[in-house]
């Protein structure tokens, strides 16, 4: 004896093709927004402005609307005033080397003279580089503690995290930096790295 | 002889009885309580200045970060389980809009489109812009995908479906934002409280104009590019109410000096949020009298 089960279900509905169409528009839609919105996001985020020194022979891009100056003992340097906190900045400087200099003799200077001035200073790491322009370089991490120098604004010391870039070329050696605080390092990196290629000396 | 009155009213006639929940009065109630609850908080903590501190704090910012959400119960899914045919997936939309925003929309559109690094510092037309592509598509788009594949077609019988099923999602949607707020920005209460309402009002808005687009491509035939051309709206919408609200919230800076005008800003949102409504509605309207006289027409 055969048992027989009738199912009784509501019958499907048929979406017409302008229904079905309407629905991948919005798909279509979605992935193109997705697209305008990272492209906008890019053009803003990694805008720069050109910059240019003949005296000292450098040419470079920053971000736009960070702000450069070139009162210090550096030949410029520019900052994201918009940070709260600790202002992430870049630095250019350029140090005239002799013949008999490597950059091992740079290297120990720079350590020497910050372990004076920055709090809490310490070495990261020391590494060999090679610049887009196939440029032999090195690069040296460090961290300093970095405290507000406005006596009228109570704030907590920063741990920043430094990067220089050291060049020899045509006797003098250039010294790119990145300064950063270290929580938003490696989120405010990728900036560092378009200066670093777009930087020509 | 014995006198017997007789009335001259004629026999009621029966109505038919409209057997689903009517929305707009419910999302009426629902923001005007929204409104009157966010601005006695802002007053309250503003004007009278009373300063909370501790669990009382924390108690209020709790209950106002739920109040969206304990309305839309009362007045909706409440008001829903005694109709007479109640829209049965209300309540899942809501946990599958919750869940989208929470672990894919607002974590990944933050991470993708990062638009606190970059957009606050434009000129308010490429503020528009930036938030009309970025969050508010990102916004408009969830809404969409949630209502479409948790209703669609099966449990869109009339258009006012629609608009329960996307205001639902709107709470959903925005009940996750006011929580990144409160995690993110700390605890303001006046702030909050005014968040709370822009939010809820903003996703609303946004709702109203998906709902009349997927309304339209469910019963009616309009051109296939519609619902995509609504979710562009409402994403333009984000984008300028966010950009002008904005711009009324935070002080100006001038020479002549700079005052943050947050009432302004509240009002404003509100003020958007009614003029939206009642363009759609006036649509919906619109549209269903379209049908009526189509079916008219068409009974012998």
């Amino acid at each position: 004896m055969s048992t027989t089960i009738i199912e009784v279900g509501e019958a499907p509905v048929e979406l017409t093709l302008r229904q079905k169409w309407s629905h991948y528009f919005v798909i279509i839609y979605a992935i193109l927004a997705i697209i305008i919105g990272v492209n906008l996001r890019d053009s803003a985020v990694f805008a720069t402005v050109p910059y240019s020194n003949p005296q000292v022979g450098i040419t470079a891009f920053y971000p736009h609307r960070w702000m450069i100056d070139s009162s210090g003992d550096y030949v410029f340097r520019v900052r994201d005033m918009a940070q709260t906190g600790f202002k992430t900045a870049m630095q250019v400087n350029i140090i005239p080397v002799n013949s008999d200099m490597t950059t091992r003799n740079i290297l120990e200077t720079l350590i020497l003279n910050r372990s004076q001035t920055d709090s809490t200073f310490r070495v990261l790491s020391q590494e060999p580089i090679q610049l887009a322009d196939n440029t032999e370089a090195t690069r040296m991490t460090s961290t300093f503690v970095a405290s507000n120098e406005d006596p009228f604004l109570e704030s907590i010391p920063t741990v920043v995290e430094r990067m220089d870039v050291i060049a020899v070329q045509g006797g003098q050696a250039i010294i790119i930096s990145f300064l950063s605080d270290a929580l938003t390092f490696e989120q405010n990196y990728p900036k560092f790295e378009q200066f670093l290629n777009d930087v020509d000396f | 002889m014995s006198i017997r009155s007789r009335t001259i009213n004629p026999e009621e006639i029966e109505q038919e009885r409209y057997p689903f929940r009517r929305v707009w009065p419910s999302i009426i109630a629902e923001m005007a309580a929204l409104f009157g609850i966010c601005a006695a908080v802002y007053f309250a903590t503003r004007l009278l200045n009373i300063e909370l501190t501790g669990v009382s704090l924390l108690a209020v910012e709790f209950a106002l970060i739920a109040a969206p959400i304990v309305l839309w119960v009362i007045f909706s899914l409440m008001r829903e389980r005694a109709a007479d045919i109640p829209r049965s997936r209300l309540l899942i939309v809501m946990i599958v809009s919750l869940l989208a925003a929470n672990a894919i929309t607002v974590p990944l559109s933050n991470a993708l489109f990062q638009t606190s690094a970059w957009l606050p510092h434009e000129a308010s037309i490429q503020r528009i812009i930036g938030y009309a592509f970025t969050l508010g598509a990102a916004q408009a788009v969830t809404q969409y995908m949630v209502v479409y594949y948790t209703t669609y077609p099966r449990a869109l019988r009339v258009r006012a479906d629609t608009i329960a099923y996307f205001s639902t999602a709107s709470v959903g949607y925005a009940a996750v934002l006011n929580l990144h707020f409160i995690l993110d920005s700390g605890t303001i209460l006046d702030v909050l409280a005014l968040t709370v309402f822009a939010n809820q009002a903003i996703s609303l808005a946004m709702s109203f104009l998906l709902a009349f687009g997927l309304g339209e491509v469910r019963f009616a035939s309009p051109t296939p590019f519609l619902m995509a051309v609504m979710a562009a709206l409402s994403a333009l919408v984000y984008g300028v109410i966010t950009t002008l609200r904005s711009g009324l919230v935070n002080g100006g800076f001038s020479l002549a000096g700079g005052a943050a005008s947050p009432l302004f800003g509240f009002v404003f949102t509100a003020v958007v949020l009614v003029a939206v409504g009642i363009v759609i509605a006036f649509f919906f309207r619109t549209a269903e009298r379209r049908e009526e006289e189509a079916a008219l027409a068409q009974s012998p």
